[in-house]
């Protein structure tokens, strides 16, 4: 097994959490603040912060008490308080029980989830019980320790699902299990934790129609929600090694305090996984819900990317897990001759950066492809890759 | 726009695309492993002749790394010295020539692979041949009396055993000189003649994973067996298969010429057709050619089927549409 890409860790880390925030940066993503939302105003736990019109994506709510500092384009700035703050309204829970789908669908968006991924049509759906990436670390313990609320999570996702098939990929080994699902073993080593892969190993198939396949994050987030009628206002991520469950909006540097990370000039701070994730420019910035992984990655720990010619070792053709030809499509890419990108099936690309983790000449091949697919209207991991 | 305070984001980091981890092999590393390689055979070539090897090394190496500089000027592209990519091509350019090659030859030799054999193609990773084997040709059809090492060397006990066996019959070496010729007690390539060292760094190289190792063992594999099918037809006309290994460059060119990544194919089918017609032309080179050591031209030859070799590639997931 290649080391790096082991996805299990032998021992148990359960998942901490941060006490004593004193400041929480709660990102939008292109949501609008909510009617009487502003400056200087007192809000308790769970208000509704911000909205969006898309109906796929969820709302926004306060995680603690506190008052709101600065609203930017970005992010709503929140001062934590322990007690909510005078002239703030407490928030109820949300009965959850006895709506019909299209009731489910509106009450989960107002409580911050983002629904589309459980009500796509599909035959099977599969969880994905795998720590996605290297540097995440929270998939065993969630599975181990939390089992009731991803349980709750999947009550739900059956009334919401039109499958008939439930799968739960786990790594060899495992004993984890859930309720009326079928375990699939695999063997835990990046990148079978993507969904081609991943759905390669389960059906034998080159194709995901039918199947559709939710990280077990997703399945955590909504079964945060249903276990308590909540807003979805924390999250679970892997810091250094460590599991953190902490609010939304937690600022990077108090989690890489947390941690005990001190970060130097010319350190790389990773916001998801060492593979896909992204560095990050500053540390004033608070995680979304769906950040899995803060990582540390000191200075000259690996060779730094260059814009080195290919040299056509072949490399990364023997490493693309989508047998495509990394070499050619990041050269079509480089020289912005995007015809040749599409002839090389630049969209079956799923940005596993393997080829740029063998790359001898180090070249910037994610970037020579979200280039391309940008300029070809494919999805990139920046706005979700499909299935 | 915003001008945005450059103060206001220290501490600065690093902002990379992903990945964030990496192998470890580089270009860099691959040149310094290829000159780890070379080294057991350089020792051996410094200590049976001295500052003459010396001589032409150096100068090889020299003039490389000074024309790769002014070509790179030329071309207004980035300098990239450092790399160690020209300083190689220089060192596998000195090891083909005879010890005793003027000082004109090699520069010509080695100014003329690193123009004619990297920048007029555009540079690292654009050239179709293998940059020293350029020069190399150049020079052995311009200068062949200068090329060849037993004209140039007049009193030495060894022998030239590709002279002998190609006009003093295929029994001329005996299996007991075999140990000698591995040790390099041979006339030829200043380097090239010492195929025990060779064969080390070769392996080195494959060890680290510097070169695929399909590229040697379908080359190796291909000249032995094709030997072995010529000496069973006929013993008393073609060589031992083994001498195809133990003579000439076909080492040398196994581990060094033929993995010149630029120049040789890149799929997995590619690359082993390329071992493979590249040895069989070794063989029948030095089987019916004129040249005395087939592997430096078969190797060229086998360059120009790189493009065709790249056409053959793999279906993509979900199979092509
Ligand atoms: S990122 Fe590279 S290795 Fe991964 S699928 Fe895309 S081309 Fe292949
Ligand atoms: S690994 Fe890098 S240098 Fe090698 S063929 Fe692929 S893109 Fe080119």
């Amino acid at each position: 097994m290649k080391l790096p890409f082991i996805l299990t860790v032998p021992d148990k880390r359960p998942l901490e959490e941060l006490h004593g925030i004193t400041t929480l940066l709660v990102p939008l993503r292109g949501h609008t603040p909510a009617p009487g939302i502003k400056k200087r105003v007192a809000v308790a736990a769970n208000t509704l912060l911000a909205v969006h019109p898309d109906m796929s994506l969820g709302e926004i709510h306060a995680p603690c008490h506190g008052v709101i500092k600065d609203i930017t384009t970005r992010h709503i700035e929140i001062t934590c308080s322990e007690t909510p703050p005078e002239g703030s309204q407490p928030v109820a829970p949300v009965d959850l029980s006895g709506l019909d789908e299209q009731a489910l669908c509106s009450a989960l968006k107002e409580l911050g989830v983002s629904v589309r991924p459980f009500t796509r049509p599909c035959k099977t759906f599969v969880i994905n019980g795998l720590n996605p990436e290297p540097g995440m670390v929270y998939a065993e313990e969630v599975l181990s320790s939390h089992k009731e609320i991803l349980e709750a999570a999947l009550a739900l996702v059956k009334r919401l699902s039109p499958a008939t098939e439930y799968v739960l990929a786990l790594p060899a080994g495992s004993h984890s299990s859930l309720d009326g699902v079928r375990n699939h073993f695999v063997k835990p080593e990046y990148p079978i934790s993507l969904a081609r892969p991943l759905i390669k190993s389960l059906t034998g198939k080159e194709s995901s129609a039918d199947i559709t396949m939710v990280r077990l994050h997703d399945l955590f987030g909504l079964g945060l929600v249903a276990s308590s009628g909540l807003p979805r206002t924390r999250t679970v991520l892997s810091v250094q090694g460590r599991n953190f469950l902490v609010p939304v909006g937690t600022p990077v540097q108090t989690l890489l305090d947390a941690a005990l990370v001190s970060v130097k000039p010319g350190d790389t701070v990773v916001l998801g996984g060492a593979m896909r994730g992204q560095a990050l420019s500053v540390l004033r910035r608070g995680i979304d819900k769906d950040s899995e992984a803060l990582l540390h990655i000191p200075a000259k720990s690996k060779p730094p990317l260059e814009d080195n010619p290919c040299i056509n070792c072949g490399a990364c053709i023997y490493a693309c897990p989508m047998r495509l030809r990394p070499n050619m499509l990041s050269r079509y890419a480089e020289f912005e001759q995007y015809e040749g990108c599409t002839k090389e099936y630049l969209n079956r690309c799923i940005e596993c950066g393997l080829c740029g983790y063998v790359c001898p000449a180090c070249r910037p091949m994610q970037q020579y492809f979200r280039n391309a697919k940008k300029a070809l209207g494919i999805e990139t991991l920046q706005r979700r890759l499909p299935l | 726009m915003p001008q945005t305070d450059i103060t206001s984001l220290k501490p600065l980091f690093v902002v990379e695309t992903p990945p964030y981890i990496h192998n470890g092999v580089t270009i860099h590393g691959m040149m310094r492993d290829t000159l780890l390689a070379l080294a057991p055979a350089m020792i051996l070539a410094l200590m049976a002749h001295g500052v003459a090897a010396f001589r032409v090394m150096a100068l090889a190496a020299g003039v490389s790394v000074l024309v790769e500089a002014m070509c790179v000027r030329i071309a207004g592209q980035k300098l990239r010295i450092e790399d160690g990519t020209a300083l190689i091509s220089g060192l596998l350019l000195a090891f083909m020539l005879p010890v005793q090659a003027p000082w004109w030859l090699v520069t010509v030799g080695a100014a003329l692979s690193m123009i004619l054999g990297k920048h007029v193609f555009g540079g690292l990773g654009a050239n179709p041949l293998c940059t020293p084997l350029v020069g190399w040709a150049c020079l052995s059809i311009s200068w062949p009396k200068y090329m060849n090492p037993s004209a140039m060397v007049l009193n030495t006990d060894f022998l030239d055993p590709l002279l002998r066996l190609k006009f003093f019959g295929t029994q001329s070496i005996s299996p007991e000189t075999y140990k000698a010729l591995l040790m390099g007690e041979q006339l030829g390539g200043l380097g090239s003649v010492y195929i025990g060292a060779l064969l080390l760094g070769g392996i080195f190289l494959v060890a680290r994973r510097a070169v695929r190792w399909e590229i040697p063992v379908a080359y190796l594999l291909t000249v032995y067996a094709l030997g072995f099918l010529l000496w069973h037809i006929d013993p008393a006309r073609y060589i031992a298969p083994e001498l195809y290994l133990l003579t000439g460059s076909t080492v040398f060119a196994a581990f060094f010429l033929a993995t010149d990544h630029p120049s040789s194919p890149f799929s997995i089918w590619g690359i082993a057709l390329f071992g493979v017609l590249a040895g069989a032309m070794t063989v029948l080179i030095r089987a019916y050619g004129t040249h005395l050591d087939g592997a430096p031209f078969a190797i060229l030859l086998a360059n120009l089927f790189t493009p065709l070799l790249d056409m053959i590639r793999p279906v993509p997931w979900g199979g092509r549409k």
